[in-house]
C-alpha cells in the first residue's frame, strides 16, 4: 500500500516535518528517562525509542545506548509479523522479549503499538520504546554469565498484547510481576514505556493533522530517499576493496577456550557490506549473538563511517547489506543462549580493524570492550543492593591524534559512570583508589588513551560481577604502533587468594578487595616518532613512565623537564 | 536631587548602558561603547562618562549600579585564569580528568573535550577519608597539605581548589586544609568544594572548584580595579553584580564566589522576561531572546525563571550538552538556539535547506550588508519585507537589498529550484521552527498548555519572528517592550539582591531526622544573611525561601518543592511529601501511589530589599484613539496567509504609539533597534507601559 501523494514537497517544508517527527521522539525520550525508576534506564540509558511508518520503515529514532540504535528495527517488523497486522488495534501495546526475534537479550523488553489515523483500520506509524528490565526471573540475580540455553533467562514473551485496546491487561503484568525478583522496579518502568509511547502517539497524530497525511507520507519518502543517498555517497567516497579481520572473545562462560570472531567487510561502489560468516558457530555460553543485534550493531558502526551527523532513518541503511548464517555465532538460533550481549562490543570493532586495512582514517582498538563490573549485597539498613557501573577505556590513536583518556567505550559510548560518592551511598563499597593508568596506553607516534585503576573494598558482604570479555588479547594498534595493556579485574589482591578474572563472579567479604583496570587505546605510527615534547609532557604528568618513555620512545626525561634522545631514537632518524 | 541606577552589561562587542531616573521612574537612555576586551573596565570608564556628561549628572547622582559580564566566562574558554593547583582525596587526582566518560555525540568518534583547567601535575592526593555519611575514615593531616601546597606554590600556582570525597556531607577536612594552606601561604587563594558546590557527585562539585580557584584572582583584581576607578570617577555607592542565578550581590560578596559570575548577562536577559510578563499580569512567560547569532529561551513560571542546578562552560559544541565543563552552581535555565538574524542558510549536499548554527557575525555579517556575505536570516526578512533597508538600526546600517536578493537566488532559490519568495520564505520558516520545537518541548513537558502562556520576545531579530513563532508554539498572546533591542538590560536593574544556597542530604522523607535539616537551613540562613548584610541590606529585611528537591525513590529527576516552614515541626515531612504529590501530578499528570519520596538538595535563597526599581506608568497623554498620526509609511509585506503574498502594509513608528492605540494585522512597527511584524489576524494594543500586547485573533 503506497501512500505516496507523488508532488515532491518543497526542501523547507519537509525539512520542518523532519524536525517534527524527530522532536516527537525526542519528547518520548525525556518522558521515559524522566518517569523510569531504574538506573539502568536513566543513567546508562540502556533503551532505545523510535518511529516507524506504515511499512514499518525506520522515520525517526531517539538515541538511547549507542547499540540500541536500530535495534527495534529487526523487532518491528518480527512482531508484527507474530501477532498479525490485522489482529493490532487502536490502544493496543504488545512486548516482546523473545531473543531472537526482539535484537537483545531477554530483558530488553520492547513495547511497541500502532499507531491509527483516522478512521484507518491498518496502522499508519509504530511506536517502539525498549529499556532494559532489571529483572525478569533469570537463573541468577543481577546478570546472567553461565546460562546454556535461552530458558535460564528469564520469562519470554513472544509479541504479547499487553494492553488491549487501551486497557492494561492485569492478568500479563501480574504473570510479570510474579517471575521478577524486583517486581516493582519492574512494573515502574513498564509504566514509564507506557508513558513515552502515549507522548509519542499524541505527537504523531499532531503531525499528520497538521501537515496532511499525503504532505507526511511524501515528506517521509523524501527523508529517505535523501537518507539513502547521503549514504551512498558517502560510501562513492570510500575506496572500493575487501578486507578481513580476526579478534577473540575471551570464553563463552562455560569452558575456557577463546572463540574466534572474523569479519570480511566489502565496499563496492556505494555498496557496503558486512560478513560475519568466517566466524564460530554458536557456543554453549550466553555470548551468542541475535541476528537483529547483529545487524543492529553493525549499523551503527556503518553510519558512524558514512552519516554521522544524521539522525537515523531507514534510508541511511539500504546500501548496507549484514550477512551471518543461522547457527553462526552472529546468527544464534533457539535454544541458543544470548544473555552476555559482549560479543557485540568486541565486534563493533572489529569492523574498524578490517577497515583499517584499506581506509585511511580509522583509529586503533579503543580498549576491545567495556570493561565494567556489578556488586550485590545488603545495605546497613537491611535492604539489598544490585548496582551497575561502566568503566571508560583508553581510546584508539588515530593518525592524526592521541586517543581520548578514560572514555566509555565505542558500544556504549553514551553512557555515563556513577558517581563514586552515589555508588558509596547505594552500596557497601569503598574506593580506594580510581586513576588512569601509567602506561596502560598503546604507545606510537600518536598514543593511544589511558585506561583506568579502580581499587574497591567492601565493607560488608556481597559479591561482585567482573563485567568483560577480552581479557586475554590486547587492544591491537595500526602503523607500527604498539598494543595496549588489557582490560582485567583482579580479585582480592596481596592476598593468597589474588587471581585475576574476565567474566566472572566473585564472593567478597567484608574488607576484601577488588581491582577492576580498563584497557588503553592502541597505538598509531612508531613511537620513535613521537615529538618528543610530548613525551615530555606525558612524563610530567605522570601518563607514561620514565623507564617508558627511554624503553619505547627513546626519550629521557630529565625531572626538571630536560630531555634527550637515546640512540635508538637518534639512529631512527634519516 | 534626582537619584539614578546605571545598569552595564559587557558583551563580547558591546558593552550596553541603560540609565535610569529612580524617582520619576523611567528609562532615560541606552546607550553602547565598544567592548575594550583587554581591560575591560576601561569601556566601562568610557561609557560612564559619556552617560554621565550627555545627561548632565553629578558623579554622585548614580546611587545604584549593577554591573553583568561575561568575563568569567571568557577567562576559562580562553584560558587566562591563574595557574591553579587542586588538592584530592588520595587515590582521586584524576577525577577532573575522568569526569563522566560519557561521548556527547553518540557517532563522532573523533569529538573532542575541553582540556581540564587543571594539569594533573598540579593535582595531588592527600591521606585523608571520609564515609558516604560524612564520619571520619582516615583523618587529615594539616602537615600533608602544607608540604603539598609548597610543592605547588613552588610549582608557580597562585590558587589551590580542595575537592575531598563526601565533602558535602562533612567539610571538616576541606576546612582543615583552607587553614592550614592560608597558615602557611596567605597570599595564596584557596577554594573548597564543600562551600562552592556542596552537592553529591565527585567529578562536578570538583569541576566547578577547579574552575573557582581558576578564576578567583582574576576576578578580585577585576573588581577591585572597576571599584576603585569608579571612586575616582566620584562614584560613591556600591556596585553591584549580577550573578548566573538572577539575584545581585556586592562586588566584595562576588570576589568570593566568582564562579557564580559564570552567564550573568543572559541571566539578566531572562529575569527582564519575569518582570515585563508581571507588569503586564501574565505569570506564564516564554521569554525568547534573539539576536545576532544564537536565540535563548527561558520559561518563566509563578512569574520566576526556571532555575537549574547545573551549567557547561567552555562547550566543544556549543548546541551538545555533554562537550563542555560542568559547573554546578544556581544557574537561570536558559536554552541555546543556533538561530539568530545572523544564520546562514544553506543547502546540504543532496538538497534540503538547513540554517544556521553558522552565523555570519558582523564581519562580514549577513549578504545585505554589503561585504560580500552569505544569505542569512536577515536578508530573508529583507525580502519579505519585514525590514526597512533605510531603517536598520535606525539608518545606521543601510541594507543592500540586492546583495540579499543576489545571495538568496544564487545559494538557496537556484539550487532548490524555488522562486525567491518561496526560498526567503523558506529560512525565515526554519529558524522559526526550531525555535518553536525548543519552545514546545519545554512547554510540553511542564504539562503546561501554550494557550496560557505569554511570549516576551527581546533582542533585535526576534520582534519580526514573533507572530510565526507564537501560531508554531500554540501561544495566543505575545509581548514586546518598548526598546526591545536592548531590553535585556533592564533585567540586571529589577534583579533582587539575593544568593541561594544548595546542599545535598540524601534520604527518604519519612526517615528523615529533623535535627540535620535544621542545622543545614542553619548554616545556610547565617552564610546568606551575612553576604546580604555585606551587600547594605538590614538583618530585618533579609527574606528567605526554602524548597527542597525531591522525586519518587528510585527515579531520576527532581522536583523543587517549596518548604515554606521557617521552623519544622510535627509533621512537616507529611505536609512537603503531600506538596511533591501534587506537584507531580500536576507536572506528570499522574499518581504514583505508595512509593517512598526521596530528598536530594536542600535549598535556600535570601532576598533583601525587595525589586530596587519600578517602571511608571507613561506620562499621561490623550487617549490614543487615532493611530493614524503614528503611521509613517506603507510597504509590501510577505505574509503566507491567508493566501500566500505581499500585501501593501502600513508602518508605524514605535516611538509616537501611544497608551491605548490599537492596531491590527497586517502591519509593521518600526523602533530603532527591532521591527515588529504584526501577521494578518494580530491585533495589538499599546498598554500604559508603553508595551504592545499582540493578541492572536479567535478566528484564526
Amino acid at each position: 500500500m503506497s501512500e505516496r501523494a507523488g508532488t515532491p514537497v518543497d526542501g523547507a517544508t519537509v525539512e520542518i516535518i523532519r524536525n517534527y517527527l524527530l522532536s516527537a521522539v525526542e519528547q518520548m525520550r525525556r518522558t521515559l528517562v524522566r518517569t523510569a525508576f531504574n538506573p539502568v534506564i536513566y543513567e546508562v540509558l540502556d533503551f532505545g525509542i523510535s518511529l516507524y511508518d506504515a511499512r514499518m520503515r525506520l522515520i525517526a529514532e531517539a538515541p538511547g545506548i549507542t547499540s540500541f540504535l536500530g535495534a527495534n528495527d529487526f523487532a518491528i517488523v518480527k512482531g508484527v509479523e507474530y501477532v498479525g497486522v490485522e489482529n493490532l488495534e487502536r490502544g493496543d501495546v504488545v512486548m516482546l522479549n523473545y531473543p531472537y526475534w526482539n535484537s537483545a537479550h531477554t530483558y530488553d523488553a520492547l513495547l511497541f503499538a500502532p499507531v491509527f489515523h483516522g478512521p484507518d483500520e491498518r496502522p499508519t506509524a509504530y511506536l517502539c520504546v525498549r529499556a532494559h528490565w532489571m529483572d525478569l526471573g533469570a537463573k541468577d540475580p543481577g546478570y546472567v554469565l553461565d546460562s546454556t540455553d535461552m530458558h535460564q533467562e528469564g520469562l519470554i514473551l513472544p509479541g504479547t498484547k499487553i494492553v488491549k485496546r487501551g486497557r492494561i491487561d492485569r492478568e500479563i503484568l501480574e504473570i510479570i510481576r510474579f517471575n521478577s525478583r524486583l517486581p516493582d522496579i519492574v512494573t515502574g518502568d513498564f509504566h514509564a514505556q507506557l508513558a513515552a509511547i502515549n507522548v509519542g502517539e499524541r505527537r504523531v497524530l499532531e503531525i499528520y493533522e497538521k501537515f496532511g497525511r499525503g504532505v507526511v507520507a511524501q515528506a517521509v519518502e523524501q527523508i529517505l530517499d535523501h537518507g539513502e543517498q547521503l549514504a551512498r555517497q558517502a560510501v562513492r567516497g570510500l575506496p572500493d576493496g575487501s578486507w578481513t579481520a580476526v579478534d577473540w572473545l575471551d570464553d563463552d562462560g562455560i569452558s575456557d577456550e577463546m572463540i574466534r570472531m572474523e569479519v570480511t567487510v566489502t565496499i563496492d561502489g556505494d555498496r557496503f557490506s558486512v560478513d560475519w560468516s568466517g566466524s564460530s558457530a554458536q557456543v554453549a555460553g550466553p555470548v551468542n549473538m541475535p541476528f537483529g543485534a547483529t545487524q543492529s550493531f553493525t549499523k551503527v558502526v556503518f553510519k558512524g563511517l558514512t552519516t554521522p551527523r544524521e539522525p537515523a532513518n531507514a534510508g541511511h541503511y539500504r546500501n548496507l547489506e549484514v550477512a551471518a548464517p543461522p547457527g553462526n555465532l552472529f546468527h544464534a538460533v533457539y535454544p541458543a543462549a544470548t544473555f552476555t550481549l559482549w560479543t557485540e562490543m568486541v565486534a563493533f570493532e572489529l569492523i574498524h580493524k578490517a577497515l583499517a586495512q584499506g581506509l585511511p582514517h580509522i583509529a586503533a582498538s579503543s580498549g576491545g570492550d567495556e570493561p565494567g563490573f556489578m556488586a550485590l549485597g545488603v545495605l546497613p539498613t537491611g535492604d539489598p543492593f544490585v548496582i551497575s557501573n561502566n568503566e571508560g577505556v583508553g581510546w584508539g590513536a588515530a593518525p592524526d591524534h592521541d586517543g581520548a583518556n578514560a572514555l566509555q567505550h565505542l558500544s556504549t559510548s553514551v553512557v555515563r559512570n556513577t558517581p563514586i560518592e552515589v555508588l558509596e551511598h547505594k552500596a557497601t563499597l569503598l574506593h580506594e583508589r580510581m586513576e588512569l593508568r601509567t602506561d596502560s596506553a598503546g604507545a606510537g607516534r600518536y598514543r593511544g588513551g589511558l585506561g583506568i585503576r579502580r581499587d574497591v573494598r567492601f565493607t560488608a558482604d556481597g559479591e561482585v560481577l567482573s563485567m568483560k570479555k577480552k581479557t586475554k588479547t590486547r587492544p591491537w594498534a595500526l602503523a607500527g604502533g604498539h598494543e595496549a595493556e588489557t582490560n582485567g579485574m583482579t580479585v582480592y589482591p596481596g592476598t593468597p587468594k589474588e587471581r585475576r578474572i574476565g567474566m566472572r563472579r566473585a564472593p567478597m567479604k567484608a574488607g576484601e578487595r577488588f581491582s577492576n583496570v580498563s584497557a588503553g587505546g592502541g597505538g598509531y605510527g612508531d613511537p620513535l616518532r613521537r615529538e618528543p615534547e610530548r613525551v615530555v609532557e606525558d612524563v610530567l604528568n605522570g601518563y607514561v613512565s620514565p623507564g617508558a618513555a627511554r624503553a619505547v620512545y627513546g626519550v629521557i626525561v630529565h625531572p626538571d623537564g630536560r630531555w634527550e634522545p637515546t640512540p635508538s631514537r637518534t639512529s631512527g632518524e634519516e | 536631587m534626582a537619584r539614578f541606577a546605571l545598569s552595564f552589561d559587557i558583551g563580547g562587542t558591546f558593552t550596553d548602558f541603560v540609565l535610569f531616573e529612580i524617582g520619576s521612574k523611567h528609562i532615560l537612555a541606552y546607550h553602547k561603547v565598544l567592548t575594550t576586551a583587554r581591560e575591560p573596565a576601561q569601556g566601562v570608564l568610557q561609557g560612564w562618562r559619556e552617560v554621565i556628561q550627555e545627561h548632565n549628572l553629578a558623579p554622585s547622582d548614580i546611587v545604584l549600579a549593577v554591573h553583568s559580564t561575561t568575563l568569567v566566562t571568557n577567562a576559562i574558554i580562553e584560558r587566562r585564569g591563574a595557574p591553579a593547583g587542586l588538592l584530592t582525596t588520595r587515590g582521586c587526582r584524576d577525577v577532573l580528568e575522568i569526569g563522566r566518560e560519557q561521548l556527547y555525540d553518540i557517532y563522532d568518534l573523533f569529538a573532542p573535550y575541553p582540556s581540564p583547567l587543571i594539569p594533573r601535575e598540579h593535582r595531588i592526593d592527600i591521606d585523608e577519608r571520609l564515609a558516604f555519611d560524612g564520619t571520619v575514615i582516615d583523618p587529615l593531616d594539616p602537615a600533608d597539605v602544607v608540604s603539598a601546597a609548597r610543592a605547588l606554590v613552588a610549582a608557580g600556582i597562585e590558587s589551590i581548589a580542595v575537592s575531598f570525597l563526601h565533602a558535602y556531607k562533612n567539610p571538616r577536612h576541606e576546612e582543615l586544609a583552607a587553614e592550614a594552606i592560608k597558615g602557611a601561604f596567605p597570599d595564596i587563594d584557596v577554594s573548597l568544594s564543600s562551600r562552592v558546590a556542596p552537592l553529591i557527585g565527585e567529578y562536578e562539585r570538583t569541576s566547578t572548584v577547579a574552575a573557582d580557584a581558576y578564576v578567583k584572582p582574576k576576578v578580585r583584581h577585576y573588581l577591585q580595579d572597576l571599584v576603585g576607578r569608579l571612586r575616582a570617577l566620584g562614584f560613591a555607592s556600591e556596585l553591584y553584580v549580577m550573578l548566573s542565578s538572577g539575584g545581585t550581590t556586592s562586588a566584595s560578596v562576588a570576589a568570593e564566589y566568582p564562579i557564580r559570575l559564570l552567564e550573568s548577562g543572559p541571566a539578566a536577559g531572562a529575569l527582564a522576561g519575569s518582570f515585563y510578563g508581571h507588569l503586564v499580569g501574565r505569570d506564564e512567560v516564554v521569554a525568547l531572546d534573539m539576536g545576532g547569532t544564537t536565540a535563548k529561551l527561558c520559561l518563566i513560571e509563578n512569574g520566576k525563571p526556571d532555575v537549574a542546578r547545573m551549567l557547561e562552560v567552555d562547550r566543544m559544541h556549543r548546541f551538545k550538552p555533554g562537550s563542555g565543563l560542568p559547573v554546578v552552581v544556581p544557574t537561570i535555565d536558559l536554552i541555546e538556539i543556533g538561530a539568530g538574524g545572523g544564520s546562514i542558510a544553506w543547502i546540504d549536499e543532496l538538497g534540503l535547506l538547513k540554517v544556521g548554527p553558522q552565523s555570519a557575525a558582523s564581519d562580514p555579517g549577513p549578504a545585505c550588508y554589503g561585504r560580500g556575505g552569505e544569505p542569512t536570516v536577515t536578508d530573508a526578512n529583507l525580502i519579505l519585507g519585514y525590514l526597512d533597508p533605510g531603517y536598520f538600526l535606525g539608518g545606521r546600517l543601510p541594507l543592500d537589498r540586492d546583495a540579499a536578493e543576489r545571495a538568496i537566488r544564487s545559494s538557496v532559490a537556484q539550487p532548490l529550484d524555488l522562486d525567491l519568495v518561496t526560498a526567503a520564505w523558506g529560512i525565515h520558516s526554519i529558524v522559526n521552527e526550531s525555535m518553536a520545537a525548543a519552545a514546545r518541548l519545554h512547554i510540553l513537558e511542564r504539562n503546561r498548555d501554550p494557550r496560557d502562556v505569554a511570549l516576551f520576545v527581546s533582542g533585535g531579530a526576534a520582534p519580526a519572528h514573533a507572530a510565526a513563532v507564537a501560531r508554531l508554539i500554540g501561544i495566543q498572546t505575545w509581548i514586546v517592550p518598548l526598546g526591545a533591542g536592548v531590553a535585556s538590560a533592564i533585567g540586571a536593574l529589577v534583579a533582587p539582591l539575593s544568593f541561594s544556597f544548595t546542599r545535598t542530604y540524601l534520604t527518604t522523607l519519612d526517615t528523615v531526622p529533623t535535627e540535620p535539616i535544621e542545622r543545614i537551613y542553619e548554616q545556610m540562613g547565617q552564610e546568606a544573611r551575612r553576604m546580604l548584610m555585606a551587600s547594605g541590606v538590614t538583618a530585618d529585611a533579609v527574606d528567605v525561601r526554602r524548597s527542597v528537591d525531591l522525586r519518587y525513590a528510585g527515579q531520576y529527576n527532581e522536583l523543587d518543592v517549596p518548604l515554606p516552614e521557617k521552623i519544622l515541626t510535627e509533621g512537616w515531612q507529611e505536609r512537603l511529601r503531600a506538596t511533591f504529590v501534587a506537584r507531580y501530578r500536576q507536572r506528570y499528570g499522574r499518581d504514583i501511589g505508595g512509593l517512598a519520596v526521596e530528598a536530594l538538595h536542600w535549598k535556600l535563597v535570601a532576598e533583601g530589599g525587595g525589586a530596587r526599581i519600578s517602571l511608571a506608568e507613561a506620562p499621561p497623554a490623550p487617549p490614543a484613539t487615532d493611530v493614524a498620526a503614528a503611521r509613517k509609511a506603507r510597504r509590501l509585506v510577505y505574509f503566507p496567509q491567508p493566501e500566500p503574498g505581499y500585501v501593501d502594509c502600513p508602518v508605524y513608528d514605535r516611538y509616537r504609539l501611544t497608551p491605548g492605540a490599537r492596531l491590527a494585522g497586517p502591519s509593521i512597527i518600526e523602533e530603532r533597534e527591532a521591527t515588529i511584524v504584526l501577521w494578518p489576524g494580530d491585533d495589538a494594543r499599546v498598554d500604559e507601559y508603553r508595551n504592545l500586547i499582540v493578541t492572536l485573533r479567535e478566528e484564526w
